[in-house]
């Protein structure tokens, strides 16, 4: 599953010990599902967690703060611009990287990106959904929305022929 | 230390007749190679020295983001504001 996380998700992750967002992190760090990205909004990622006020808390430096980043560099994709609706910059950041990348899902809790035509394609969840989808999928052992890689089920007769 | 990368592409009918060489060849050089299936890349073969190297990036990336986040311990509400109003400062001091 590829997923796009908005700013204010990716950074709560480095502040919240709550167990969603450690769901989340647990669950990245084994693969179940990957995280895409852009230039866009990982600077905006940096930006804000090397801000005073965020940077007090979790009081990492800026080279802990790039590598905590390194996760979120791959995949990367090179967005582009979207949308007369999207004048949100929220929105336009992560339909930018969710349309071009085929992302499955949005997640995040921003109203605006919430407004996006569902003409788009690509659905927006709260975290909380994304959550419960995690949860549903078995820590991966069941696809949503299809297998994560070393899940695919196994043959019943491994010598058969595949179906064209 | 870091290694430098060099990549490059072979396609997989190559990968197949050739991989003893090959394998030698990327524990020896550290090359990243790209094998293509019918013209898309379908794999990356890089040595054991550079996966165990991105491996620990990997592990470390995951292991500052629990001592960040349990140093910080806020409540999902609490990060939520602390980072919109962060966001908020940011895209403000980009405006042109």
């Amino acid at each position: 599953m590829r997923v796009v996380f908005d700013t204010a998700l990716i950074t709560s992750l480095a502040l919240s010990p709550s167990p969603r967002l450690a769901y989340f992190t647990r669950h990245l760090m084994h693969g179940c599902f990957e995280v895409i990205t852009s230039e866009t909004i990982l600077d905006e990622c940096r930006a804000v967690l090397l801000h005073p006020s965020v940077a007090k808390k979790h009081g990492l430096t800026p080279d802990g703060v790039e590598t905590l980043l390194l996760p979120f560099y791959q995949p990367l994709v090179v967005s582009y611009a979207v949308a007369p609706f999207a004048r949100d910059r929220q929105a336009e950041q992560v339909f930018s990287c969710a349309l071009p990348s085929g992302a499955d899902y949005i997640v995040s809790d921003d109203e605006a990106v919430h407004l996006a035509p569902a003409s788009y394609g690509v659905p927006v969840i709260d975290p909380k959904r994304f959550h419960a989808l995690l949860k549903r999928g078995h820590d991966c052992n069941i696809p949503l929305p299809y297998p994560a890689p070393g899940h695919y089920p196994r043959p019943s007769n491994p010598g058969s022929r595949l179906p064209n | 230390m870091a290694v430098q990368l060099i990549e490059r592409s072979i396609t997989a009918s190559e990968a197949r007749t050739r991989l003893g060489q090959i394998l030698k060849e990327v524990s020896r050089t550290h090359d990243r190679i790209t094998i293509e299936m019918r013209g898309c890349p379908a794999a990356v073969l890089v040595s054991l020295e550079i996966y165990e190297q991105w491996r620990a990036q990997w592990l470390r990336a995951f292991e500052l983001l629990e001592q960040a986040s349990t140093r910080a311990n806020l409540s999902e509400k609490q990060a939520a504001k602390l980072v919109n109003e962060a966001v908020a400062a940011v895209r403000g001091s980009q405006q042109p």
